[in-house]
């Protein structure tokens, strides 16, 4: 923005750490103390060039809530995604469709021409669109760019951004971490640069009485009170500065729970997201699987249903079979017990008092 | 439900000792109550004390370098004096507007013009820019310029005053403008940090800090002088006279435990005894300019109040629901 005001610096000249501070600080005099995110999805669009030629408009950007995933995109006219419009949770940051072979395997003729490929934001993200790019590179590949912006609402009160679980130490070996975080505190206190690396002579003895000289407890404990009540709570806890960087897969844009829609052949549980679009109307909420169990034993027995012969080979029993409905997530894990050697019996006949089964 | 027998009061009677008292600030001791209400009047002070603030923005032109909603978000959290507030209606409840917020009795409106023409340097476009439509309600740092202006007197540090230049909204390189329009209503801290009056409220137990001067008798000098060290605060001194270790400021214990871990480590378990007092709280009240530090705690008390209420008519009708349970079960 301004680039004229670029004066002639000697390219020697060291960067020292009172230029970061400038640059840190112009940032947030211009930002202020308020998050910004940018997000940017990118999509590239594969057509031939003849494809291009052939069916040319075939990219529509837009947000869309409304829209019917699955459904061959029949994009209604509509303004296409612009910069500054409001989009949430799964809104279609770019709508996209592929073509289908139009003959499959069976030789029958698809329904549709066309399947949805189109990029919707994360559902636990929302924002504005900052900017939208549309161009071809040297390959000829359509490719789509939007970036989108966000603001973070401001909450009373200070939350930790990140609990460290008390059992990843030592397992997962960052005890330098905690040396960091207490060095961390009494660096920002004194208002130094602290080193807590192994390769110095600092022990935590030192970092402590440093920490002592600046008013805290030597381990770097706090007493806490909870805001709810306004009760000292009994145990101390160890709060201080860490340098994190924040992981790229986070808990909240993975969970996808849903009881019905498309499932995997072997597992028969939800196949990973992006097939979420897909959903199968009318799936029924448990899928239910139909096992034969020989009455002795009550271990899944051989079916054959064509020749309608039934056989427990343990108990050489081929007449006392009977049909059980089990969800299959309970088939599964039956027969995985029974890999390893253990039997899940499942008992069919009604549950006789002490003195009936002593009749039998 | 074993009710308490009629006629038991479980009443108590606070009392309220101010040691300090400014326009934006106080420091108070209650005294003869239980955490519950200390809290409470904490919680009310932060959250539910309501203030004005800049909700709804009409932006007409914004060729800055800022985008519309982050101006919007820097208009609302600029502090609004808000002494009109309590008396104010929310506009979600306002008759006279069908809560679109645009009357007298529910918002005040405001405008902003700013282009930065001549000139390469860059205009700075400050809450100052903000124009109100209602005399009384407007950014703190203007109010406070139009009382100096008048020649009242000064309740701020003159060199606060000397430097007033507003709070920045936005930086204007030469040919970028903003212009826009500014709806402030009431609201309340719960709902949008904005509207919260208070930049700090907090209370701390007093301390109950007992020496065992017998033990303490046994010794030496060097290992008084450890100890009273042993302290990340200067809560103990030796004076120099008795060389007996006294308390020198009780209130600077954080109940970091560090004296009593060192008795131990001597050898001397039970040479201080230190006790969080259940019933009496020292607050420190500091608010963001909207109103001032007593108006915030009289306020408060009166939400406080106000909310109280709204159990007791409950409870007149006989019927608490779940809520009786918890409150004589116990």
């Amino acid at each position: 923005m301004e680039d004229e005001e670029v004066d002639g610096e000697t390219p020697d000249e060291e960067i020292t750490q009172e230029d970061a501070l400038a640059v840190i600080s112009a940032y947030f005099e211009e930002n202020g103390l308020v998050r910004q995110k940018l997000d940017s999805f990118d999509e590239f669009i594969q057509n031939t060039m003849q494809e291009i030629v052939d069916e040319s408009a075939d990219i529509e950007i837009r947000p869309e809530s409304q829209h019917n995933p699955g459904h061959q995109a029949e994009f209604v006219e509509a303004a296409p995604l612009s910069v500054g419009t409001r989009v949430s949770g799964e809104d279609v940051i770019i709508g996209k469709t592929s073509p289908i072979p139009q003959v499959d395997a069976q030789g029958k003729a698809t329904r549709y021409t066309k399947r949805d490929h189109s990029t919707s934001l994360r559902h636990s993200e929302s924002g504005m669109v900052y900017q939208v790019l549309l161009t071809t590179n040297a390959d000829g590949l359509r490719f789509v760019k939007v970036r989108m912006r966000s603001v973070r609402i401001p909450q009373i009160g200070i939350t930790p951004d990140i609990i460290v679980n008390p059992h990843a130490i030592p397992s997962r070996m960052t005890i330098g971490q905690l040396f960091e975080c207490i060095t961390g505190k009494v660096a920002s206190h004194m208002g130094k640069e602290g080193d807590a690396t192994l390769f110095t002579d600092v022990t935590v003895d030192n970092i402590s009485k440093a920490l002592h000289k600046c008013g805290y407890q030597m381990c770097g404990f706090e007493t806490m009170y909870n805001g709810h009540t306004g009760r000292k709570l009994t145990a101390m806890i160890f709060l201080g500065p860490t340098y994190y960087q924040r992981l790229k897969h986070m808990v909240d844009d993975k969970i996808h729970s849903r009881g019905r829609g498309p499932v995997h052949a072997d597992t028969h549980q939800a196949t990973c997201r992006g097939v979420l679009a897909r959903w199968w109307k009318g799936y029924l909420t448990r899928v239910m699987h139909r096992v034969h169990v020989c009455e002795k034993c009550g271990i899944i027995a051989i079916a054959n249903l064509k020749k309608n012969s039934f056989e427990c080979r343990g108990c050489k029993n081929k007449t006392d079979i009977v049909q059980v409905h089990i969800p299959y997530a309970c088939k599964l894990p039956f027969q995985e017990l029974m890999a390893m050697a253990i039997a899940p019996r499942m008992l069919t006949h009604d549950i006789k008092t002490g003195k009936d089964q002593k009749k039998r | 439900m074993d009710r308490p027998a009629a006629g038991v009061s479980y009443q108590r009677f606070p009392r309220v000792r101010i040691r300090d008292l400014k326009d934006d600030y106080a420091k108070f001791e209650l005294r003869d109550t239980d955490a519950s209400m200390a809290n409470a009047l904490r919680r009310v002070m932060i959250a539910e004390v309501p203030t004005v603030a800049i909700d709804l923005v009409e932006i007409e032109v914004n060729s800055s370098v800022l985008n519309d909603e982050f101006i919007a978000h820097r208009l609302g959290l600029i502090p609004l004096t808000s002494a009109a507030a309590m008396n104010m209606r929310f506009s979600r409840d306002c008759d006279a507007c069908d809560g679109d917020g645009s009357c007298e009795y529910c918002s005040v409106e405001f405008h902003l013009a700013a282009r930065a023409t001549d000139s390469d340097q860059t205009l700075e476009v400050t809450s100052n820019d903000l124009r109100s439509t209602d005399p009384k309600v407007c950014p703190v740092d203007q109010a406070r310029a139009y009382q100096h202006a008048l020649g009242g007197s000064e309740p701020y540090d003159t060199a606060a005053a000397a430097d007033q230049r507003g709070i920045l909204i936005v930086k204007l390189r030469r040919g970028q403008e903003l212009r826009l329009r500014a709806i402030a209503r009431k609201g309340i801290g719960k709902d949008h940090a904005k509207w919260s009056p208070a930049a700090t409220v907090t209370f701390m137990y007093e301390p109950e800090i007992r020496i065992n001067e017998e033990l303490m008798e046994t010794l030496t000098l060097d290992e008084k002088q450890s100890l009273v060290e042993s302290s990340p605060t200067k809560v103990f001194t030796i004076d120099p006279n008795t060389q007996q270790v006294v308390v020198e400021d009780a209130e600077a214990y954080t109940y970091d435990d560090e004296v009593i871990k060192k008795a131990e480590a001597m050898g001397k378990p039970g040479l201080i005894e230190i006790n969080a007092k259940e019933d009496s709280f020292i607050f420190t009240v500091e608010t963001t300019g909207a109103i001032t530090a007593y108006e915030l705690i009289m306020n408060a008390i009166t939400v406080l109040r106000q909310k109280l209420d709204a159990v007791h008519l409950q409870d007149d009708d006989g019927d608490l629901g779940e809520l009786g349970a918890h409150l004589v079960g116990g």
